[in-house]
């Protein structure tokens, strides 16, 4: 196990401050002892020499006053006995050599003058001039010189200390790093732990507290610490799974986020796929309408053909009839008048159609579903077209009756009926036949079809056969139409929940069908259509008074009409306003049974005037019949709304307004005049 | 004086001018420096005086003078008055005396026979040996009559003898110092 750097250092560190206090501590001490035994050399054998020169300057004293040089010599010679002496020499008052001793025999160097007493230091050696003095005089001087070993001694001493420091910092080096044990083993301890905590993430883990020091004193602070650290561990998790949970609820919401913006931008796909769809029918309705429109102009001006042709009879023949002077035979006046009716009779039934289809187009055609006993109705369209069917030598066939009952409006099936049977009529081929079917078909449906001999249909023929205003070739054919029968069919059929079809083969004919609900409720019994009613002379009940009759109305020839009819009545009188206020005086002066009042007048209008009379306690109770040109039903609803008895649509339906007439007079009958 | 004595009086002189004509060539006045043996012999005369203890009982008085006399060498003690001049041994004065023919030593420390009163020196030794005195003498002879010191010329060099009995038997010492520097030491007591 390889010591971490860290420790090792603290090791290394606490090693070489023992190692350094130690070479310190050494040093200084090493150098104050060799500083001071050099010194006590130094002076020790200074002082030495400088005694022995003396003791030899006295020992001389008697050879030089006695001028016995030899007695000097021997004297030095005893200088043997010191061999760190090598050279010593003894010189007379005047300064001449008198004895000299050289150690080893050999011949030293020695000043060839005495030099002023003292001690003179060289680097090698040391010289001593001493005084030779007896009884106060000066005999002569003493010269002695001597080995100075001070700069061996140093050496010697360095080699010593070296020695010493060595050996003292082996110690030293050995001692602490044992001893550096005691302070370290502690301390690695916690870093031991500390490492282990940072590597595992385990701050459970406690130091042993091993002394009672500053490192024990550290390992406890250590201890608290860790606990603090494994708290604030735990809450930094809790926090942390906290803001996971945070980001994971804001990571739910943005995937809400993004699959609601993928659900917007799918509806708004959706949508833009419905506005190109709508695009495309508004395109497509647009190209209809122009085409509804071309049709439209197309038919204004086919209309007016058509409006004019039996306006063209009606008209000549009227003329023929008028005409003074050409005296007429009861026979032609009578096929005039037929020719005039005929024509008339077209021209209503244009119209008829006309506004059939306008109201269809308005969204304005009330219908009143119910059942319909499908037999009755074929039965009365069999007796209508019967005799133009035997005009061109058609054999028509219907079905027996089977109960089979539909739920539609019984008129306008009638005239549904009525248009595809007269179709076949005219479209087919002479002594051909119509055959009409009744078949009960899945769906709790039932289909009526209507197959003719005629020439047949050319399939781009059918596709365009429900198309307004078209008579597919036969606008300048011999054949009258409006173009819009079929159209006005099939919105009809449309309105009542049915479907219309056709089949066709070009060259053998062509089959109509609708299909309605079948009812299984019991249909009652249309009434007796009156208006085919025959025109019969009301028979005179005796009555001694007749009714009044008030007619307001302003257009002449209209006035003209109903004198005629009433009096063809022959049971009414009758009185005329041809404005409002006019009739309402009349009506307040005379009181009437009946009064037929036109809308449109000059000044008050006919409603007004109703509104009037209905509220004047004196007239209130005086039936009051509509005779208007407006034809709409919401003006019809109204009118009736607004109090009229009957509303009866110009150009007049003489059975009808007969009809009208009749009962209003069965209610002033019923109620008690006040007249 | 005999003629082996006047040669070797010549030949101490020759010496003595060669040795120190030697020593002091360059000086102008060489041949007047030059040391006659008597004025050695009056130089060591005064120098014996520190090497050699007298009893107290020899001097009156603590600051009385040393008094050298000297019989039968009036140049010497001419040159002896000289070196004692202004000069003192041990705290004393030192005073050179002239002694006659006959003359009694008395109040003599030092007594310095010279060569020329001969066979009479033997009385003056003995006249001496009683007294606190320190003989001094330059023969054989006078050294054999029981002189402490006696002068000889060696090499040209005035050397001394010394008899430590003689002075011991006249209440002095002689110190060893001295005695080192002798050339002869005799034993002997008489």
């Amino acid at each position: 196990m390889t010591q971490p750097r860290s420790t090792r250092s603290l090791q290394t560190k606490l090693v070489g401050v023992v190692l350094l206090t130690t070479l310190v501590s050494l040093i200084v001490a090493l150098g104050a002892m060799i500083a001071y035994d050099l010194r006590a050399y130094h002076q020790a054998w200074v002082s030495d020499m400088a005694t022995q020169a003396q003791l030899l300057g006295q020992t001389s004293a008697p050879a030089l006053a006695f001028d016995d040089a030899k007695v000097a010599t021997s004297n030095l010679a005893l200088l043997r006995s010191r061999p760190q002496v090598r050279a010593a020499a003894v010189y007379d008052e005047r300064g001449q050599l008198f004895a000299s001793y050289s150690a080893g025999g050999a011949s030293a160097v020695l000043p060839t003058r005495p030099e002023a007493q003292g001690v003179r230091v060289g680097p090698r050696e040391l010289a001593v001039f001493a005084p030779v003095l007896e009884n106060g005089e000066l005999l002569g001087t003493v010269y002695l010189s001597a080995d100075y070993e001070l700069y061996d001694h140093v050496l010697n001493y360095a080699a010593i200390a070296l020695a010493v420091l060595t050996v003292a910092m082996a110690v030293a080096w050995f001692v602490s790093l044992r001893l550096q044990r005691v302070v370290t083993r502690p301390i690695l301890a916690i870093a031991d732990v500390a490492r282990e905590v940072v590597g595992q993430r385990d701050y459970s883990r406690r130091v042993e507290k091993l002394s009672d020091d500053e490192v024990g004193t550290l390992a406890e602070s250590f201890n608290n610490m860790m606990a603090e650290v494994e708290r604030s561990a735990l809450q930094s998790e809790a926090a942390l799974r906290e803001v996971a949970r945070e980001v994971n609820d804001r990571r739910a919401a943005q995937q809400e986020v993004m699959r609601l913006n993928q659900q917007l931008e799918l509806r708004v796909q959706e949508r833009t796929a419905q506005l190109e769809a709508s695009n495309k029918e508004l395109v497509s309705a647009t190209e209809t309408a122009e085409r509804a429109n071309r049709a439209k102009s197309e038919f204004i001006s086919s209309m007016s053909h058509e409006l004019r042709t039996p306006l063209n009879a009606i008209l000549g023949f009227g003329q023929l009839l008028s005409t003074e002077g050409i005296s007429l035979s009861a026979t032609k006046k009578a096929e005039f008048t037929q020719h005039i009716l005929k024509a008339g009779t077209h021209l209503l039934s244009l119209i008829n159609e006309v506004l059939d289809l306008a109201r269809i187009e308005s969204a304005n055609l009330m219908l009143s579903l119910e059942p319909v006993v499908l037999a009755d109705v074929l039965q009365e369209c069999h007796t209508m077209l019967e005799p133009a069917a035997s005009q061109r030598g058609l054999h028509m066939l219907f079905p027996p009756a089977n109960g089979l009952s539909v739920v539609a409006d019984r008129t306008r099936l009638k005239q549904v009926l009525l248009n595809l049977l007269s179709n076949a009529i005219k479209y087919n081929r002479d002594n051909g036949a119509v055959v009409v079917e009744c078949v009960v078909i899945a769906g709790d449906r039932v289909r009526v079809s209507v197959r003719d001999t005629g020439a047949g249909l050319r399939p781009e023929q059918v596709t365009a056969l429900f198309q307004p205003f078209n008579r597919l070739g036969q606008e300048t054919g011999n054949v009258e139409g409006s173009g819009i029968g079929l159209v006005v069919t099939k919105r009809l059929v449309e309105l009542m929940g049915g479907t219309i079809g056709v089949s066709s083969t070009a060259g053998k004919g062509s089959e109509f069908w609708i299909d309605l609900q079948q009812a299984h409720e019991s249909a009652v019994a249309g009434a007796p259509d009156t208006d085919r009613a025959p025109l019969l002379p009301h028979a005179l009940n005796g009555q001694p008074v007749m009714p009044l009759l008030l007619y307001v109305e302003d257009n002449p020839a209209n006035l003209r009409l109903v004198e005629e009819i009433v009096a063809f009545r022959g049971d009414l009188h009758m009185l005329s306003a041809p404005d409002a206020q006019l009739g309402i005086e009349l009506a307040r002066a005379h009181l009437p049974q009946v009064i037929l009042m036109d809308i449109n007048l000059p000044g008050l209008s006919g409603t007004d005037a109703q509104a009037i009379l209905r509220n004047d306690p004196q007239t209130a109770h005086i039936a009051v019949i509509a005779v208007t040109a407006n034809a709409m039903p919401r003006d019809r609803a109204q009118s009736l709304a607004a109090g009229f008895t009957e509303y009866i649509t110009k150009p007049i339906n003489v059975g009808k307004l007969n009809a009208a007439i009749d009962g209003a007079l069965a209610l002033a009958e019923r109620a008690p005049s006040s007249g | 004086m005999n003629a082996t004595g006047a040669k070797r009086l010549l030949a101490g002189l020759l010496l003595l001018i060669g040795v120190h004509a030697g020593a002091w060539a360059q000086g102008e006045r060489g041949a007047a420096r030059v040391a006659e043996e008597h004025q050695v012999k009056a130089a060591y005369l005064y120098k014996f005086l520190g090497f050699i203890e007298w009893p107290p009982q020899a001097f009156v008085s603590p600051e009385a003078p040393f008094v050298i006399g000297v019989v039968g060498a009036d140049a010497l003690a001419d040159e002896l008055a000289r070196v004692v001049a202004s000069r003192q041994v041990n705290g004393r004065p030192a005073v050179a005396r002239k002694l006659g023919p006959g003359e009694p030593p008395t109040g003599v420390h030092l007594l310095f026979i010279g060569r020329d009163v001969g066979p009479r020196a033997a009385g003056l030794l003995a006249q001496a040996r009683a007294k606190s005195m320190l003989t001094v003498t330059e023969t054989e002879e006078a050294f054999e009559a029981g002189s402490a010191i006696n002068f000889v010329v060696v090499d040209n060099k005035v050397r001394f003898d010394i008899a430590p009995r003689s002075a011991e038997a006249s209440s002095l010492k002689i110190s060893s110092r001295l005695i080192g520097v002798a050339r002869r030491v005799r034993e002997g007591v008489l």
